[in-house]
């Protein structure tokens, strides 16, 4: 519903005295667009938090944050609200401007990635026709402000946190390209609408369930790719609090660091929303036509990734965390062979 | 717009660019090399190749800044860079260089600049661009996957060989 508003003939700005010139309209409706994803995106970060905190409790027999609203709901609200009025403190030696810039980085390049994520049809800020590999590309600054934030806080944890984030992503990013990559090859299209649209018609039509089990591979090992390039447990080494403290934030405090922790959710969201669209059909019905209309596609894109989030968040409180030499063995000797082994195997199929 | 839009990438470009050659503190000349990459990323989007822009992001400012951001820390480069790391005989080579640029600039402008958006597919999906690849350029594109196993495998067996002696 956002890019009918965006591209059709501005109906609100025409109630305006004056005539704005056509480059300054688009100006607006971009700034529109983008404060609607800054805020989507950080909600749903702050839903990621509780659902994390309820989740991880109630593995554990515990109860979880339960004071603050019914069972808890606004406890990340106000811890929003306490980090935001937090003093910031930043270290005497640090490279100040750099330690300003890289949570923004992280940030920024977090919420740029929302805007060609399809919840519906027409409810996506901007149906980019490569969108997949835009997302790949935007992606790729979360590794920049981790490795900035880590240097620019002088501080050895920190670097060596931002060094293991930034070999950990480099090298994740390998398999779980190779892992798209077979999507791609069957739908023709890098755009994730055409992606969406290639497997409407029910559960069976997934791409997830095409040539098996080559594509079940291929999201098996996104899954675990994606995992890691978000820097979650059993790959959080960046953040190993046992041998780095708090790894690439260690000297962040107050907004600075929220932004940090607010990215790694949006992320989270982020990866389930593109796991979803890629092998489980998007927004797209499981039931062929059945509630496939109105608002429900939205209620299926969430249902999945919020599915798909709750299985990260189960991992995580499951199982241990795994050695810097363990995680690069994964990546290179497991990981990506099998990834050339889907995509080859979807090939030869398709040409068959 | 897509006027303004290139005089905007077109001055960030170069300033980047520029400040990347003469800020002392290394990890600010990466960063501003990514922000000249990017410029050049919007210059594809407005050649309608949005497939270069974003191959192009994901490997220049992806990969290989990262690998530059990486070495650069891990060779402890502080932050206070004295700027004394100079090559010897640096004016020789600038001259050289800037001749050859003198020569490529030169060259450039002779052949007409109105030729090069002509040669590139005009359209905006990603099959265009790998039609030419995979059949018209098969071949260099072979060459070139060619050139770099063999740069990926001397690489592998270079650290295999570190390893066999310590």
């Amino acid at each position: 519903m956002i890019l009918p508003i965006l591209n059709s003939e501005i109906t609100f700005l025409q109630f305006l005295p004056f005539d704005l010139p056509e480059p300054l309209i688009s100006i607006i409706f971009l700034l529109i667009g983008a404060s609607i994803i800054a805020v989507v995106a950080s909600v749903l970060a702050l839903v990621g938090v509780y659902l994390e905190r309820k989740i991880s409790a109630h593995m554990q027999d515990r109860l979880g944050p339960m004071e603050v609203g019914p069972h808890g709901i606004a406890q990340t609200f106000a811890d929003a609200i306490k980090l935001l009025i937090k003093e910031d403190i930043v270290p005497q030696d640090a490279d100040k401007l750099l330690h300003f810039i890289a949570p923004v980085m992280v940030f920024a390049a977090t919420l740029a990635a929302f805007a060609v994520l399809p919840f519906s049809k027409t409810l996506v800020v901007s149906d980019l026709n490569i969108g997949l590999l835009y997302i790949i590309a935007i992606s790729s600054f979360v590794v920049i402000g981790a490795i900035l934030a880590g240097w620019a806080s002088n501080n050895k944890w920190s670097l060596l946190g931002g060094m293991r984030s930034a070999a950990q992503i480099v090298s994740f990013e390998i398999p779980a390209s190779l892992a798209v990559l077979s999507v791609i090859m069957i739908v023709g299209s890098m755009n994730l609408g055409d992606i969406v649209e290639y497997q409407k018609g029910g559960f069976f039509n997934w791409i997830i369930f095409k040539y098996f089990p080559f594509n079940f591979i291929a999201f098996i090992i996104y899954f675990i790719a994606s995992l890691a390039e978000v820097n979650r447990a059993p790959f959080d080494l960046p953040e190993a609090e046992s041998e780095l403290i708090a790894g690439f934030h260690t000297e962040y405090s107050g907004m600075k660091w929220a932004m940090f922790f607010l990215a790694e959710y949006a992320n989270m969201f982020l990866v389930g929303v593109v796991a979803s669209t890629l092998f489980l059909g998007g927004w797209s019905s499981p039931f062929g036509d059945f509630l496939n209309s109105g608002p429900f596609p939205v209620f299926w894109i969430f249902i999945k990734s919020f599915s798909l989030i709750f299985v990260q968040i189960w991992i995580r409180w499951t199982l241990p965390r795994v050695r810097v030499d363990q995680l690069m063995y994964v990546s290179w000797k497991v990981l990506t062979p099998f990834a050339f082994v889907a995509i080859l195997g979807v090939g030869i199929w398709m040409v068959l | 717009m897509p006027l303004v839009l290139f005089f905007i990438f077109a001055v960030v470009a170069v300033a980047a660019a520029l400040v990347m050659i003469t800020h002392k503190n290394p990890v600010y000349s990466v960063l501003f090399f990514v922000l000249s990459l990017l410029a050049f990323a919007g210059f594809y989007v407005l050649l309608h190749a949005p497939l270069v822009a974003g191959v192009h992001i994901v490997f220049y400012s992806g990969i290989i800044m990262v690998v530059f951001l990486f070495s650069i820390m891990v060779f402890g480069m502080n932050s206070k860079g004295t700027g004394e790391a100079r090559l010897k005989n640096s004016s020789i080579i600038g001259l050289v260089a800037s001749i050859v640029l003198l020569a490529l600039f030169i060259s450039f402008i002779k052949s007409g600049v109105d030729d090069m958006s002509q040669s590139l597919p005009m359209s905006d999906d990603i099959k265009s661009p790998g039609d030419l690849l995979f059949k018209k350029y098969l071949f260099p594109l072979a060459i070139i996957s060619i050139l770099l196993f063999s740069a990926i495998l001397g690489s592998t067996f270079l650290v295999a060989k570190n390893k066999l002696k310590a």
